[in-house]
Order: C-alpha cells, then sequence, then structure tokens
C-alpha cells in the first residue's frame, strides 16, 4: 500500500525563526542499533536522505531548537526536537504498517486565526485525556472558560452562562443535549468525530438564537478502501461501528447502548437509580465537492437516555415513582460545492425531540419538532471572503404539563394539580453575512458580521451586529478582538396561554473579548483571553426571584440549584417569568498547551465571576450566579512510556455558592422545622479538588489492532463537597459528597 | 416544581454526607408542641396557649416562654424579620405559664391598616389565621415555634388522647433490642366533624395524626394517622418502635393534632421488661 506523508512547511516554521550556528550531523539507527539506510531526514524544511551507515548531514539551517521528521520504509514515522551542538542519534521503532513511503513536501501558509478564543480540539487526542472517560466531548469540560458542574453532570456552562444559553451543533444541525444524561457519555462516540470547536463567546454571525457559547461538532467520513468494523467495550456501555463504501460513496455508522441498568437490576438492590443510554449515529457520502455534481451526505443521528428505577415496581420509601425519558433524532442532508472561489452548502434537516420527567405521575412533558435549513455561501478573494447565509427552523412545540400549577403574582400559593397540555407551531428565520478582510499587508484580518433574527414565539425581530479583528504580529503571535451582540429566544413552555408570559421577549447578551497566543519553545503556546458580558432581559421568575430559600430552593445554590438549571435547560423553569433580570460576568481565560514531542497536554486557568439579578422592583441586589466559580484550573498531561501512554488530569475549582441556613423554627401544626435563610448565596462550598489518572496499551498485530484503557476519576477518593445538607432542625450542617473513585475499564478492537 | 425538586434531592440523597439523628429522637432541648385551646376561634374569641418543652432526656420543664402574636395580613416566613418584637403584639402569660390570646387585641393592634377581618366562611373551618410565636431558652439553646390559631365561625375542639398502646396493649414496658407497634387512640367524643366542600356530605369524625418521640430507641416512621368511617369505624395506624439494648428505660411523647390545628399530648415513661 502505497502511503503518503504530507507536511506543511508552515508547521514547521511555526516555532520562532532562529538559525543554527553550525551544520547538522548525526545517524539514523533501528532499536538494535544498525544503521538504517535511506531514511528521510526533514529538520526545518530541509530534506536529506541517509547514507549506507545511516549518517547524514544538513548545512545552512536556523539556529535553536528545531523540529526533526525522520522516515523510512518499515519502521514508524519518528518526530522529535533536537538542538544544535552534538550530533544527533536518532532511533526508529520498527513498524508493520508502514510500507512504500514517499514523502511530499507542501508549502502554504499557516491559516489566518479569525476567531478569537475558540479551542480546536482533535478528538483523536482529547478522547485520551484522563477523566474523560474515552469521550472527546467530555474532555471540553477541561477547557477554559468552562465551569465545573457538581457530579460531573452533563451541560455546558461557557462564561457564566446558563446551559440553557449555550448550543451545540453538529456538522450545523443543533443537537438538543450534549450529554447523556448524568453526564456519562456524549451523544456521539469520539472515533466518529472529525473534530470539534468550543467558542465560549464572541463567535461570529454565523451562529445565532444564542447568548451564550458554542460547541461546533464536526463528523467524519467513512473510509472508503475497504469495509472496516470495530467494537468497544467498558464498564460500562459497548458500542459497535463500522464504514466502507456504498452504492458509490461511504457509509459509517455507530451503535452504542448502556448496560449499568440490567447490572443494577440482576444485583437487586434495596433501591437504586438506574441510567440507561443509548445513541446511534450514520453517514453517507457521496461525490466530492469539487465535482460538477457536488458532495452530497446523509446523515441521520440519535439519542434515547432513560431513568427509572432498578427494578419495576420499586418505590421509594413514600411511594414515589420516578421516569425519566429524553430523546432525540435528527435526520439531515447536506450539498456541498466549491468551484474556484465560490462554496456553498445547503443543509436541510428534521427532528424530533421528547423530554419527560414523570414523579408519580406527576410532571412534564415536551415534545418537538424542528424543521431546519441552513443554506451558506461563499466567495473568497486573495485577501478575504464573503459570506452569507440563511438558518431557517419551523418548529412544532408540544408540552403537556400535570402538575402544582406555579404560583402567580398577587395570587396565593395553592397545592391543586392542574393539567396543562399546548401546542403550537412557531418558525424563526435567520439571515447573516459575515465578511473577512486582510489588510496592513495581510496582517490585519477584520470579520464584520450582521445578523437578522425573527423570532416566531416572541414575535419579535431581532439585529445582532458583530465584529472580530485578529492581528498578525511578528513571531507568531496574534492578537484577536471581538464585540458582538446575541439575542436568544424564549422557551415556549414560558409562554403558556395559563402560566407563563405571552408577553415574554428575548434576553440578549453583549460581549466582547481581546486574545492573544503566542507560540513558545518545545511545540508549546500560550493564549490568554479577556472577556467581558452584560445581559438584558433574563427570563426571571417573577414570584420568587427574590426570594431566598436556604435549604434547596431557587436561590439555595449548591447541587439543587445547579440541577435545576440543567433541567431548566431541558424542561425550562415551568414558572411564571418576565423580563426583568440582568446578568453580568468577566474573566480572564489562560491555556498553555503543549503539542508534541514526549510528552502532550495542556493548563487551563481561568478567573472569572459571573452575577446575576432579578427583578429590581423585588430585589435590586447582584448576587453570585449560582455556578460561579473564581478559579478554575485544569491540567492535562499524557507521556508514551515504551508501549504504554500514561496520563494525569488534576482539576481545582472553587466551590459553587451557596445559601446558608441562619436559623429554623419548629411549625407546630405540620410538626416540621422551617429554615431561615442567611443571606442569600452569601457562602461557598469547599472548593473542589480532583486527580484522575489514565493507562492505555495498544496492541498491533496482523490481524487487527487492540487498544485497552483504564480510566479512574478521583484516584485519591477525596471527599469533594457538592452540595449542603441539614439535619431535621437545621442546627448541624454535613456535605452531600461528590463522586467517590470512579474507573472505567475498556477495550477496543478494531480488526 | 416538585418533579424537579425530587429529581435534584435524589441527586443529593444518592450521595449524602454524615448520617444525621433522626427528629424523632430526643438528643437536645426540644419544644415539642404548642397547643391553643381552643384552636379555632370566633373573632371576638379569645384563645389559652401552653407549650410542651423537654430537656435532653426528654423530660417536660416548665422553662418560661414569650409570647407574641403576629399580624395576620402579611407572610411570616422568618419570625425574627416577618414579627419581630417591635411589629408583634405581645401576649401575657398567667401564673400557670398559659399565654392568652384575645382577638379583639389583635384587631387593635393590626386591623386599622384598611384590612378589617373578614367575614367567617360558611363551612366551620377557619378561613383566617393569626400566627404565634413562642421562644424559649432551655439549657442555653434557643427554641422557636410558630403557632397559627384559626378564626371561623364557631369554634372548634382539641382532641384528647385517650390511650398510647404498645402491641395493642398498655405502653408500660418494653423488650430490649424487640420491636414493638406504637399507637395513640383519641376519644371519639372530643373529635369534631370533619370539615368538607362537599354539597352534600356524609358526616364523619376529622381525623387525627399523632407524631411520636423517644428519648431513646428509634422510630421507622414519624407519625402514624387514625381515620374515621361515618359509622365511627376506626383505622388506627402505627409505628413501628425498636426498643433501645443500652438503657434501661426510655420517654415517649405523642402530639396528636387534628385537622383544624387541634392539638393533644401525652407522655409515658417505659422500662425495660
Amino acid at each position: 500500500m502505497r502511503r503518503y506523508l504530507a507536511l506543511t512547511c508552515a508547521a514547521l516554521v511555526a516555532a520562532p525563526a532562529l538559525a543554527w550556528a553550525a551544520p547538522v550531523r548525526g545517524v539514523v539507527v533501528d532499536e538494535a542499533g544498525a544503521p538504517v539506510a535511506e531514511a528521510a531526514v526533514v529538520i526545518a524544511g530541509v530534506e536529506v536522505t541517509t547514507d549506507a551507515g545511516g549518517g547524514f548531514a544538513i548545512d545552512d539551517v536556523g539556529a535553536g531548537t528545531q523540529d526533526v521528521l525522520v522516515v523510512a520504509d518499515g519502521f514508524e514515522p519518528l518526530l522529535t526536537r533536537a538542538a544544535p551542538g552534538r550530533p544527533l542519534r536518532l532511533v526508529l521503532v520498527r513498524g508493520g504498517l508502514v510500507n512504500d513511503v514517499e514523502l511530499v513536501t507542501l508549502e502554504g501558509e499557516a491559516p489566518f486565526v479569525d476567531e478569537p478564543a475558540a479551542y480546536d480540539l482533535d478528538p483523536a487526542t482529547v478522547g485520551t485525556v484522563a477523566g474523560a472517560g474515552n469521550d472527546a466531548l467530555k474532555a471540553v469540560q477541561s477547557l477554559p472558560g468552562v465551569a465545573r458542574i457538581p457530579f460531573g453532570l452533563g451541560g455546558l456552562v461557557l462564561r457564566g452562562q446558563s446551559p440553557r444559553n449555550s448550543s451545540v451543533f453538529l456538522d450545523g444541525i443543533e443537537v438538543p443535549l450534549l450529554y447523556h444524561f448524568g453526564g456519562l457519555a456524549s451523544f456521539i462516540p469520539t472515533p466518529l468525530l472529525d473534530g470539534l470547536e468550543v467558542m465560549p463567546g464572541t463567535f461570529g454571525a454565523r451562529w445565532g438564537r444564542t447568548q451564550g457559547g458554542v460547541v461546533e461538532v464536526r463528523s467524519r467520513a467513512a473510509r472508503t478502501d475497504r469495509w472496516r468494523g470495530a467494537t468497544e467495550i467498558s464498564l460500562t456501555d459497548a458500542q459497535a461501528r463500522g464504514e466502507g463504501p456504498l452504492a458509490g460513496g461511504g457509509v459509517v455508522f455507530g451503535l452504542r447502548r448502556s448496560y449499568i441498568d440490567g447490572i443494577l437490576a440482576a444485583a437487586a438492590p434495596d433501591l437504586t437509580l438506574a441510567p440507561r443510554y443509548a445513541d446511534g449515529q450514520a453517514r453517507w457520502d457521496r461525490g466530492s465537492e469539487y465535482a460538477r455534481s457536488g458532495r452530497l451526505t446523509a446523515q441521520v443521528f440519535g439519542s434515547d437516555d432513560r431513568l427509572t428505577f432498578a427494578n419495576p415496581g420499586d418505590a421509594m420509601d413514600d411511594g414515589t415513582s420516578l421516569n425519566y425519558r429524553s430523546r432525540f433524532v435528527r435526520a439531515a442532508m447536506t450539498w456541498r460545492r466549491v468551484d474556484g472561489p465560490w462554496s456553498a452548502t445547503v443543509t436541510p434537516s428534521i427532528g424530533a425531540d421528547e423530554v419527560s420527567l414523570r414523579v408519580d405521575g406527576q410532571g412534564i412533558t415536551r415534545r418537538n419538532v424542528p424543521v431546519a435549513l441552513r443554506a451558506d455561501l461563499e466567495r473568497g478573494w486573495r485577501d478575504g471572503r464573503l459570506a452569507g447565509g440563511l438558518d431557517l427552523v419551523g418548529t412544532r412545540y408540544g408540552y403537556d404539563i400535570k402538575n402544582e400549577a406555579p404560583r402567580m403574582p398577587g395570587a396565593p400559593e395553592s397545592d391543586q394539580v392542574t393539567q396543562r397540555d399546548g401546542s403550537l407551531w412557531a418558525g424563526d428565520l435567520g439571515a447573516w453575512v459575515e465578511g473577512f478582510y486582510r489588510i496592513a499587508d495581510g496582517r490585519l484580518g477584520v470579520k464584520p458580521g450582521l445578523r437578522l433574527d425573527r423570532f416566531g414565539l416572541s414575535d419579535e425581530w431581532v439585529v445582532d451586529p458583530r465584529v472580530a479583528i485578529t492581528h498578525e504580529l511578528p513571531g507568531g503571535w496574534t492578537m484577536a478582538t471581538a464585540v458582538g451582540r446575541y439575542h436568544q429566544p424564549p422557551a415556549a413552555v414560558d409562554l403558556d396561554p395559563a402560566f407563563g408570559n405571552q408577553d415574554l421577549k428575548a434576553s440578549v447578551s453583549t460581549q466582547a473579548s481581546f486574545g492573544v497566543t503566542a507560540p513558545l519553545p518545545r511545540a508549546s503556546s500560550v493564549a490568554v483571553t479577556a472577556y467581558w458580558e452584560q445581559s438584558r432581559g433574563l427570563a426571571v421568575d417573577a414570584v420568587t426571584s427574590a426570594t431566598a430559600q436556604a435549604a434547596g430552593g431557587p436561590q439555595g445554590g449548591g447541587v439543587g440549584a445547579a440541577s435545576r438549571e440543567l433541567t431548566d435547560e431541558q424542561f425550562g423553569s415551568y414558572s411564571y417569568r418576565e423580563n426583568t433580570g440582568r446578568g453580568r460576568g468577566a474573566g480572564l481565560e489562560v491555556m498553555l498547551r503543549k503539542r508534541s514531542g514526549a510528552w502532550a497536554g495542556w493548563v487551563a486557568y481561568t478567573y472569572a465571576r459571573a452575577e446575576r439579578r432579578g427583578d429590581p422592583r423585588l430585589d435590586p441586589t447582584w448576587r453570585p450566579y449560582v455556578l460561579d466559580q473564581p478559579h478554575v484550573l485544569t491540567a492535562v498531561a499524557a507521556v508514551p512510556v515504551g508501549a504504554w501512554q500514561l496520563g494525569a488530569r488534576l482539576r481545582f475549582a472553587s466551590g459553587n455558592p451557596i445559601t446558608p441556613v441562619a436559623g429554623a423554627y419548629f411549625d407546630v401544626d405540620r410538626q416540621d422545622y422551617r429554615p431561615v435563610d442567611g443571606p442569600v448565596l452569601s457562602e461557598r462550598l469547599p472548593a473542589f479538588a480532583q486527580l484522575d489518572l489514565r493507562v492505555d496499551r495498544t496492541w498491533k498485530r496482523r490481524w487487527g489492532v487492540t487498544k485497552l484503557f483504564l480510566d479512574v476519576q478521583n484516584v485519591s477518593n477525596r471527599v469533594n463537597p457538592e452540595g449542603v445538607s441539614y439535619n431535621f432542625d437545621y442546627s448541624r450542617r454535613s456535605y452531600t459528597r461528590g463522586l467517590p473513585v470512579f474507573p472505567s475499564l475498556g477495550v477496543e478492537f478494531i480488526p | 416544581m416538585r418533579a424537579l425538586v425530587i429529581l435534584a434531592g435524589l441527586a443529593a440523597a444518592a450521595c449524602a454526607g454524615d448520617e444525621l439523628a433522626p427528629s424523632t429522637q430526643i438528643t437536645a432541648p426540644r419544644l415539642l408542641a404548642v397547643a391553643a385551646d381552643p384552636p379555632v376561634t370566633t373573632v371576638d374569641g379569645a384563645v389559652a396557649l401552653t407549650t410542651l418543652v423537654v430537656d435532653a432526656d426528654g423530660v417536660a420543664t416548665a422553662a418560661p416562654v414569650a409570647w407574641r402574636a403576629c399580624t395576620p395580613w402579611r407572610l411570616v416566613r422568618d419570625p425574627d424579620l416577618d414579627c419581630a418584637p417591635a411589629d408583634s403584639l405581645p401576649l401575657a402569660v398567667d401564673a400557670a405559664g398559659a399565654a392568652r390570646l384575645d382577638l379583639a387585641a389583635v384587631r387593635a393592634r393590626f386591623g386599622e391598616a384598611g384590612a378589617p377581618l373578614p367575614p367567617p366562611g360558611d363551612c366551620p373551618g377557619p378561613t383566617l389565621a393569626v400566627p404565634v410565636i413562642a421562644t424559649v431558652t432551655i439549657d442555653g439553646v434557643r427554641l422557636v415555634a410558630r403557632k397559627d390559631v384559626g378564626v371561623a365561625a364557631a369554634p372548634r375542639r382539641s382532641p384528647v388522647i385517650a390511650a398510647i398502646t404498645l402491641d395493642d396493649g398498655p405502653a408500660d414496658g418494653f423488650a430490649p433490642g424487640g420491636t414493638h407497634r406504637l399507637a395513640a387512640v383519641p376519644v371519639l367524643d372530643s373529635l369534631d366533624q370533619a370539615c368538607t366542600d362537599d354539597p352534600t356530605p356524609v358526616p364523619v369524625r376529622e381525623g387525627v395524626r399523632t407524631y411520636f418521640y423517644v428519648s431513646a430507641g428509634g422510630l421507622t416512621e414519624t407519625s402514624a394517622e387514625v381515620s374515621y368511617q361515618p359509622d365511627d369505624t376506626a383505622a388506627i395506624g402505627s409505628v413501628e418502635l425498636t426498643a433501645p439494648t443500652d438503657v434501661d428505660r426510655l420517654r415517649l411523647w405523642a402530639v396528636m393534632i387534628d385537622g383544624d390545628g387541634g392539638v393533644a399530648w401525652a407522655g409515658r415513661e417505659l422500662r425495660a421488661r
């Protein structure tokens, strides 16, 4: 099999351009010390071939530490770093999969960075981050700007925005849920991903109906040279994947199902909540985007989560039964065509969502059917491009609520259970235009954008201007500034004619960011970003926004408040809300990253503050957001040791705010103690700290590849407080403990 | 929303912290009950208020109690904030330690803000309640309790405890480490007719719920209910007592509450057999 290695010279010259003080000489040998002849050695873009004795010499290269690439038939490619001064001895490892290698050198410029503070992740790399359970999308939680969720539950808190204010897209199709229930796994397995990009804020006009951040996930196309399959079995789930040529193109598919519910049911525990999740994906591609007919892609993906008691018939002590289900499916076709400077992409899609939570038959069920169309057109020039598009979605919103009616302003509390159901169609129209121009000898990039949206639910038009300016500085430094406005429509449940507020409008966030990225020695880089954000028109419970309930109320803080934020993302709040809330946030994100060499990893630190204010008529005080974490530090590293790879992740985060209980009184008619709140969100839980370790081993044989991984979260079994609980009279406090040591063991087989 | 609160609570309970003593166990001074006689009075009536305060051993004490009545027109969530002494009506205490709540005085103190007491409803059940706060300090521990006194067209009565039974017999002793059924039976004639909105009601006695507290051992539940059929047939619920093995006596209190806030209590000292 002929295999090509393509090198981009720009990648090799990314390090600071310095000059070697003297010619470089060295020898290439194998593991036994025997010389390797006719090996290709590349240093600073200069290529030479070793002689019969494995020796080589290179003149006229720059000084300082440089990347060194060595490629030879029958050996694994070697990429390392070397400094001048001594002859090099480069040792190659035999690898049976590399033969007839031809080295191809490409010249080009590194792409101009035009997105501020976006974190691009390679799934193959981040999927092996310790503590992520072999899930690239869970590794997102280790990035700057991402707050820590208690218990590792799902949902993303980007730059202090509520999870409902951020959106996830797979190939341009909005995904209602990023993680399976409880954050056990993301909705798509890592091997099916091509890449993912996290934009915690100040993103461009291409994305809308979101006032927080955006996660763009890209699936990969199938390899079509032959059919191949793979299976992966872990402690919690099993998955099977396949790909190969089909109908003139290629198809890749995957299926996954957890089995923790079956294990728990067989063990017959006294009372256990058993999560069960399943997901499936399929993607078929045909043609090339450069051909006249373009490239056609058809894909379907879905997810199904269910949470119930381990054994049917089990119930809580007071007879409560619980059933939760969340599932969605999306089907889409994408046509893409590139013709010279023009490119066009059209993606119609249709989907169905259902989210249901029932306790003793009471609760809420939400069913949506979105029909969407994205169409983008772009024209490029030497020094820029102009793009525009449509982003349309029509949704049938349906919900069925059976619960105690929410309290309305001016009305007394009522425990009467009411049944409500509603359905309506609403269409959202988005149109955007975005330009990109390079000026000042190509070192300055300006990207103005404008987005026009019409929100059908709230019947309003909004305009969001956005602009980003990036400046390429000497030495590979980049400076990026962005400002923008971002509107988000209200949720359908919040507009219910009986219990909601039909006058509810969109909320809006104004954001700004300034960042600097710089290369460092030894294939490292550092990115520092400062941001500021201010939100208006947040939908706030009109009755309780200023009512603090220490022991688990809306502003009580701790795990209760975090859970409420996550359930709000799925169900809405089921309360009467008004656009009287405001939010503000600011922070500093630092990402120090090492990309290659003996070890790789990153250190992410975020200092961030996020605050909220409810209805000023009731309470004008600004208070910390319930997931405000001033300090979040994550250090991730992985190093190969022989045939093994060891990985570690260390996390530290400030504790979430809580409202303490200042006292209590005995309600004699109920024979129960009632807590008396202290100052709202005035204290913090103790800080969170956790060490995760990971071990990988790969065996390559003629009949296939076997990968084994062991991922252990919280190896020290540290007790991390996630919430507060009190005794019956609130005279004693104890902490709700977070996850204990949690191993995840898996094996993957690829024939 | 209840479902969401339960879901959040389950997440917290799944990884709960240290074991904390249950509310049924008396391990510190406690204010277990406040009785209003009558529990529901008329707009011109008066009410006598008494308390059941026990020390850490479960022995009733006669510690001095400070009483104050709060305005009926505002929600009282925090007694110290929403019913501060300066905004309340202090109640006088007689020699026996009982406080007196005079509804006329309540109207005079709070009823001049353009909100006179509304006319009582047709159903002889409370349509208005006056919050009363009782504060007592015992062994350095400050205890605060709230009792709502109902106001209606006619007064209602408090239940009377006829007997506390252990395994359907008199509650006189326990088997160390053994399991016993504990119940409380009201005097039938002390129970008023249950209030209902049914336009053609079938007369039936109101039910009661009894809360149990022990100084040693453990209880499986906090309370048991007694309900009645129209022919006065009673369904008497019970709780399960796991008797202690480390002490030879325990003090038991039963606090019985009816549907209108009527309260009665009785105590027993049980010895190991």
